[in-house]
């Protein structure tokens, strides 16, 4: 009875060649007999090693992740079907969606903070995520990213509705055709015209953006200055941009999915680069995530996640690419496995 | 395979639960693709019935029943799913009577399952083999080639194969020597089970 220390090469190599070259069902060991197994104990179990050996390659020609994804987009299309009068009863009900994030230096800010009376006895409730919800008098729900602030009266006054944002927020505003509804943010105005859309702005870019779902939104400045744009119209889908350093407007299509996911922790990757699937998890979970190689930032990760918990996305990413997460306080590093 | 916590797991998904969906799809979905596999030899065949089995897991899962285990039913699912597809090739009498003549369905575990730590372990072990042996191991385990026809794809002899290969499972087994116990385990497990 060979253990494994004193078998030769000449040994491995036959046996090798027992288990690999004969043709498939005649390598399964023939000698069960109870009296056998004590002497062929050693053999049997570098039978059932390369066994599983094999079986972990099979398996892995499957690529669960992407399967996943694949199953997630038939459900999606069956769902949509059933769901898409509740979603147009939605949009009856609710005017105007709209997010607006905007950090901005503060002085413009004050200056409205006098303007708008600040009123703590609205109706503020925390959501699931641990967000801050707001129900204005008029019914207009705001839900307040962390770090930010929104300034409203305890009653609007007779012509328009407006508030101040410092900060990221999202809108659902009520609708009301007689007062518009105005969203000052730094040194943009935002004003609801029609059904519903969203407002975003990045602080470290120093920006306000706008992002429309449905509906019709106009994107106005401070600074009238006769020969740049003052304001925009901006339809589904689009986005506006005002640039506080050089006070210029513009629009493009928004061709970020995941602008929500600080509210909704919805994320959509598609062969998006770790890098910048990254940023979205810093952005969503309020975390820093780093990778511990640059070479690791251009991973590509197929992911569809909705409501998970930062770990289990983690999780999903390092078994994607065979990395390990090293965790500090609410710090995370990406590494490879060593 | 751990079974403890299917119950909770099946009631779960019953409420919509995504996660406990998850979990299910990813501690079966490639063991199902292998075995699908394993009946009609085609792989993309094979992941087409098992995507289409957890779609329909999902939109069914209201009214959904499992009298004896999850993984039976999901096991069973696929088969009736691959004999479907076989009578649809028409070659049923061919293939279909083995099958059927299987009535019992016995899911021996470590045909189709691996514990997660040892498939870590495992491609550890490939990946540390010197590159050209780990090739040579590759093309012969997972290409499923012939020692004589890697020998000629890599203009070697077979002779330097047949040697690559025996130290190819020589070092695997000391890299898994850790596992030893396990792998009698299975053995004895599967013999006992030759005498039931």
């Amino acid at each position: 009875m060979g253990t494994n220390s004193n078998r030769s090469n000449e040994d491995w190599e036959r046996l090798a060649k027992s288990l690999y070259e004969k043709p498939a069902g005649e390598h399964e060991p023939k000698d069960f007999s109870p009296e056998n197994l004590a002497t062929n104990s050693g053999k049997e179990e570098i039978y059932r090693m390369a066994k599983q050996i094999d079986l972990h390659l099979n398996l892995k020609k499957y690529d669960s992740h992407r399967a996943l994804q694949k199953v997630y987009s038939r459900i999606n299309k069956q769902t949509e079907r059933s769901g898409s009068r509740i979603i147009f009863m939605r949009a009856l009900k609710i005017a105007a969606v709209l997010l607006l994030a905007v950090l901005i230096g503060s002085s413009i800010y004050f200056i409205h903070e006098k303007n708008l009376q600040t009123v703590a006895t609205a109706e503020v409730t925390v959501d699931d995520l641990g967000l801050s919800q707001i129900e204005l008098a008029d019914g207009t729900k705001v839900t307040l990213n962390r770090d930010s602030k929104i300034n409203y009266p305890d009653e609007f006054g007779t012509d328009t509705r407006e508030v101040s944002i410092v900060g990221e927020a999202f809108f659902e505003v009520a609708p009301n055709a007689n007062k518009p509804f105005i969203i000052h943010a730094g040194e943009a105005t935002i004003k609801v015209l029609g059904t519903s859309f969203s407002v975003n702005a990045y602080p470290e870019n120093d920006k306000v953006e706008v992002i429309v779902e449905t509906g019709k939104v106009k994107f106005s400045k401070l600074d009238n200055s006769p020969k740049t744009t003052n304001e925009l119209i901006l339809d589904p889908g689009e986005k506006g941009t005002y640039i506080n350093t050089s006070k210029l407007l513009s629009k493009c299509m928004n061709d970020d999915p995941n602008f929500l996911a600080w509210k909704t922790h919805k994320l959509v990757f598609n062969k998006t680069s770790l890098k910048e699937v990254i940023k979205q998890l810093n952005k969503a979970y309020h975390v820093q995530i780093d990778t511990a190689d640059p070479s690791l930032n251009k991973l590509l990760l197929n992911a569809h996640f909705e409501r998970e918990s930062l770990n289990f996305i983690l999780e999903v990413i390092s078994s994607t690419h065979g990395l390990k997460v090293v965790k500090k306080g609410e710090h995370y590093m990406l590494k490879k496995e060593a | 395979m751990e079974t403890k916590n299917e119950k909770e797991l099946f009631n779960q998904l019953k409420q919509g639960d995504k996660i406990a969906f998850e979990t299910i799809f990813n501690t079966y979905y490639a063991s199902l693709c292998h075995y699908a596999n394993r009946m009609l030899d085609d792989d993309e065949k094979a992941e087409e019935i098992v995507q289409d089995l957890f779609v329909n897991l999902w939109s069914k899962r209201k009214s959904l029943n499992v009298e004896s285990s999850l993984k039976y039913y999901l096991f069973r699912s696929v088969r009736n799913l691959c004999l479907n597809q076989i009578q649809h090739f028409k070659i049923r009498e061919k293939y279909a009577k083995n099958v059927t003549e299987n009535q019992d369905l016995t899911i021996q575990d470590d045909d189709y399952f691996i514990e997660v730590d040892l498939a870590k372990k495992i491609a550890e072990s490939i990946n540390s083999l010197p590159e050209k042996r780990r090739q040579i191991f590759k093309l012969s385990r997972e290409e499923g080639l012939k020692y004589k026809e890697i020998a000629e794809k890599l203009n070697l002899s077979v002779k330097t194969v047949e040697a690559q290969m025996g130290l190819a499972l020589k070092q695997l087994r000391e890299k898994l020597k850790d596992y030893k116990d396990y792998f009698i385990g299975l053995a004895i497990f599967k013999i006992s089970r030759l005498f039931d």
